[in-house]
């Protein structure tokens, strides 16, 4: 650690805010109780394992919530076994899902996943642990803030858990909570807006936090373009959540004003229910809340996937042994990524009767934002080339993430053109196709990313040989999941239908209705792929072999800092001097040149 | 329907289908050449670039020029799909609509949780006003029809008939909340919104069958695919759809809601595999949107023209 030296700069780093963060010196924290220290605490690193673990709860709750559909789709209308006799009669009927209860679980699936596990553990979990210590801070620029973007989440978090027990069940107008379905759906709805709104006001305080944080704390010599990929992934993630969550949080209060306070934003007039006319002012419309909707929802799914980028980068730059290969493309590329995801949103649209001035518009961008994508993926990809690769579980979980989402990159193609998309909007090759983004994509990336800073966090290592039974397993089965779900699609075979065996297709092609048998088996066996993960996970925090204080002998900055880094991370500020990614450089014993070291 | 990897989409039987199908299939072949290309490149990277001892990686990057190739060829491919493939196709389907001459016909598609009703003009060409909170499914009037003035003659269908080689104009709304019109075999998908009345057009150029009874079929057909239709002369492409496993007295059974069925009773003794095909709500509609299907029968002219002249009454005798 011969980098500990010339540091007084690293405490005059800008606190802007007096926000509360006492003193910036790692030496003198007084020591806190229990409460402060791990409960509310003002620590990042601690924030960022709350986050974590509240998210990976969620994560297998929300997967939980899928294994159930699977049941009811794969043999329609078949008392569930086991848990079907415990579900309430508002749920089954004789251990049969009910057809509300089943939308229930698809809306409640979608939202869980993405607002309460994904970006939390992307952003709130990675982000909050990983880039302070990759920038060389001390915290955040505002640590309270920090804390209070955390607790704002969870309480969003209950209340969303909250509305499976109310009167009718949790929201059931699917995750996009389309007007007018879901003004005049049951009180879960309501609920479900509510929790929205601490999730979004929750993401908006941490996207400030993030932003102010990079900009302003990184340690001497940490120019913008010596930043590890994680954080420019990080910064820009920040962006799109600061820019395009107020949007669905307006959007979010008025459907609570059409809902309980008799406002009609999204409800036209003159609406007829089950031969009632509606007793509401009208005037609004519908697909204004769609507009406002993917305006946020398309940049999210840049908010899920470039975080993964920045872990994948990391993990492949350590283990190639070699700089990635143009970093700099690669930052070029996630900000015009995150501009652009701002134009393309009406493409989850083209069916709703935009004139053709519009849809031609939006799959031009459409095409426009691939080209990024592409260049990520190539960049990563051209990384291997002259490397010295090890096949760690890390980066076993970092390589398969390319392929994955290449798949789900390149299946967006047929949908973000209008006249393929006529054909499959809205079927199970929608659902393959974000799904490879997001599941064998970005929750593999976090995977990664949980195997590869785990040593850091606790200063134990994960067992190898489970992590690649839990590898191996998980990419074999989200496969089996995701892959038929294309040709499903292709023939027409729709999401969100409760019994699939009601359609033509399913009745007059067999083996269709064989593949989505087997695709609820590959889901469970999924399920079962992941005991090997969690047994290891809380095997290894008791009990799991002590590792160095930078295992996989890394170049960045939070390899610096002592394992488990204390509150206040560095004991003295680290001084940057070179790109993040020193790997295999000529004419060095080591085979690495850490970013700290002179 | 046969299950067929290399055409994996159900029979199409519409006029513009095909240009869906080929922006498919174009896209998904460049989309397989650049998977294949980019695995095998990552694969024998993964061999050949392994740790192992005595192999050091390389520091200085090597100019990777085909890296800026294969870019100038995904934006080149991509804007041949964008300006070829898709913007004249989604143009046409959207903005030529069919002119007078070539006598289209003209349909308005209502939807309500969980039904598809079709409304025609009937003999006068024109429709009648109706208004939906008035409507009462039971009394076999489900969209609230005013039956003086232009609505005496309409027709109220919960089965949804339209002549092939004719265009059709369809004008969709619905009276709650949104649902979505998708007839798979017609590569015809629009939402249908609540407040707002869309029109769409489309025009099937093939009746598809069920090949679910062999007999009538081969009675249906002469010689290679076509239904000989002596009457008119016309001769009309079928095509198989595949067998259906649900019983069929479900099909011919009149609507949900009492709502009127053109299928006459005796229709159980002569099921008839020609022109059935389905509409799927493909937006979430409530708890029964699995079961929002609306059955369609494409029918020769001749049959078309038969059926609309038998509706009529009907709903006058249950007036």
């Amino acid at each position: 650690m011969s980098g500990h030296h010339d540091h007084g700069h690293g405490h005059g780093v800008p606190k802007p805010g007096g926000s509360g963060l006492g003193s910036p010196d790692a030496h003198h924290h007084p020591e806190l109780g229990f409460w402060r220290k791990w409960v509310f605490s003002v620590d990042h690193k601690v924030i960022g394992c709350q986050y974590t673990v509240t998210a990976l709860c969620f994560l297998f709750f929300g997967f939980c919530l899928m294994l159930l559909m699977r049941w009811q789709l794969a043999y329609p209308n078949q008392p569930i076994p086991i848990i079907g006799g415990l579900l309430p009669a508002s749920m089954a009927n004789a251990g049969v899902m009910l057809s509300d209860f089943y939308n229930s679980l698809g809306a409640m699936h979608g939202t869980i996943m993405v607002f309460l596990g994904v970006v939390p553990l992307a952003v709130g979990g990675f982000g909050n642990y990983v880039m302070p210590l990759q920038i060389g801070a001390p915290d955040m620029a505002f640590p309270r803030l920090n804390m209070a973007s955390y607790w704002v989440y969870f309480c969003g978090g209950v209340v969303m858990l909250a509305s499976f027990f109310m009167p009718g069940g949790a929201a059931s107008s699917g995750w996009t909570s389309y007007a007018p379905l879901s003004v005049t759906a049951t009180m879960g709805q309501t609920w479900w807006l509510v929790g929205m709104i601490f999730l979004i006001t929750s993401s908006l305080l941490g996207s400030v936090n993030f932003i102010v944080t990079i900009i302003q704390l990184r340690v001497k010599g940490l120019t913008f373009f010596r930043l590890p990929f994680f954080v420019w992934a990080q910064f820009v993630t920040a962006f799109l959540l600061l820019l395009a969550f107020p949007p669905l949080e307006a959007a979010g209060v008025l459907q609570l004003m059409d809902r309980v306070a008799g406002t009609s934003f999204f409800m036209p007039s003159g609406l007829v229910i089950s031969e009632v006319p509606l007793q509401n002012a009208g005037g609004g419309n519908p697909l204004l809340w769609q507009h406002l909707f993917w305006f946020l929802a398309h940049p999210e799914v840049y908010v899920l996937i470039l975080p993964a980028f920045g872990i994948v980068a990391e993990i492949i730059a350590a283990n190639t042994r070699k700089p990635l290969w143009g970093y700099k493309s690669l930052v070029y590329a996630v900000v015009f990524l995150g501009f652009m995801s701002f134009i393309v949103w009406a493409h989850h649209m083209f069916m709703t009767g935009m004139g053709t001035k519009m849809s031609n518009f939006f799959q031009t961008t459409t095409m426009i934002i691939s080209i990024p994508s592409v260049v990520v993926l190539t960049c990563l990809i051209l990384s291997l080339w002259g490397a010295s690769i090890r096949f760690n579980v890390p980066m076993l979980f970092a390589l398969a993430f390319l392929p994955m989402f290449a798949i789900g990159g390149l299946t967006g193609l047929p949908l973000g053109l209008t006249t393929s998309d006529v054909q499959l909007h809205d079927t199970y090759y929608v659902i393959a196709h974000f799904h490879y983004v997001v599941a064998p994509g970005t929750i593999f990336a976090l995977f990664a990313g949980v195997y590869y800073w785990f040593p850091k966090v606790t200063g134990r290592a994960l067992n190898e040989t489970w992590g690649k039974v839990h590898f191996w397993l998980s990419l074999v089965f989200i496969n089996g999941v995701f892959l038929p779900m294309f040709v499903q699609g292709m023939y027409g075979g729709h999401r969100r239908g409760y019994d699939p065996m009601v359609y033509d297709a399913y009745q007059q092609m067999p083996a269709l209705m064989g593949m989505v048998k087997g695709i609820s088996w590959s889901a469970w066996m999924l399920g079962v792929a992941q005991i090997p993960f969690i047994v290891n996970f809380i095997y290894t925090l008791a009990k799991g072999r002590k590792t160095a204080e930078n295992p996989w002998q890394a170049t960045t900055l939070e390899w610096a800092a002592p394992t488990p880094p204390p509150h206040g991370n560095f004991a003295t500020a680290p001084t940057v001097y070179r790109g993040p990614y020193e790997y295999g450089v000529p004419g060095l014993a080591n085979d690495y040149q850490p970013q700290h070291l002179a | 329907m046969d299950f067929n990897l290399l055409y994996p989409y159900p029979p199409n039987v519409s006029a513009h289908g095909h240009q869906v199908d080929q922006l498919n299939n174009v896209i998904h072949v460049f989309m397989l050449v650049l998977f294949i290309g980019w695995a095998i490149f990552f694969f024998y990277c993964l061999v050949r670039f392994r740790a192992r001892t005595g192999h050091k990686s390389q520091y200085e990057l090597p100019h990777a020029k085909p890296s800026k190739y294969l870019e100038g060829f995904v934006v080149v491919f991509e804007a041949f799909l964008l300006l070829v493939l898709s913007m004249p196709a989604w143009s046409k389907v959207k903005n030529d609509f069919p002119t007078p001459d070539k006598n289209p016909l003209e349909v308005r598609v209502i939807a309500q949780q969980f039904a598809w009703n079709f409304h025609y003009a009937g003999k006068d060409g024109k429709f009648g006003k109706n208004d939906p909170k008035k409507g009462k499914a039971a009394a076999g009037d489900p969209i609230g029809l005013d039956r003086s003035g232009d609505g005496a003659d309409d027709i109220v269908s919960a089965e949804f008939h339209f002549p092939v080689n004719r265009p059709v104009i369809a004008r969709l709304t619905s009276v709650d909340v949104i649902h979505g019109f998708h007839m798979p075999l017609m590569r015809v998908q629009h939402d249908v919104m609540p407040g707002m009345e869309v029109k769409i057009w489309f025009e099937a150029n093939k009746i598809p069958y069920e090949d679910v009874l062999p007999q009538i079929v081969e009675s249906m057909i002469s010689g290679n695919g076509r239904a000989d239709t002596t009457a008119t002369g016309d001769d009309v492409q079928l095509v198989a759809v595949g067998s259906s496993v649900r019983p069929r007295t479900a099909i011919i059974d009149p609507g949900p809601n009492g709502k009127i069925d053109s299928q006459p009773a005796s229709g159980e003794e002569v099921f008839d595999p020609r022109g059935k095909t389905e509409i799927i709500c493909a937006q979430l509609c409530g708890n029964s949107h699995f079961k929002m299907r609306g059955a369609v029968k494409i029918e020769t002219a001749e049959e078309f023209e038969k059926w609309l002249a038998s509706a009529v009454p009907e709903v006058f005798e249950e007036e």
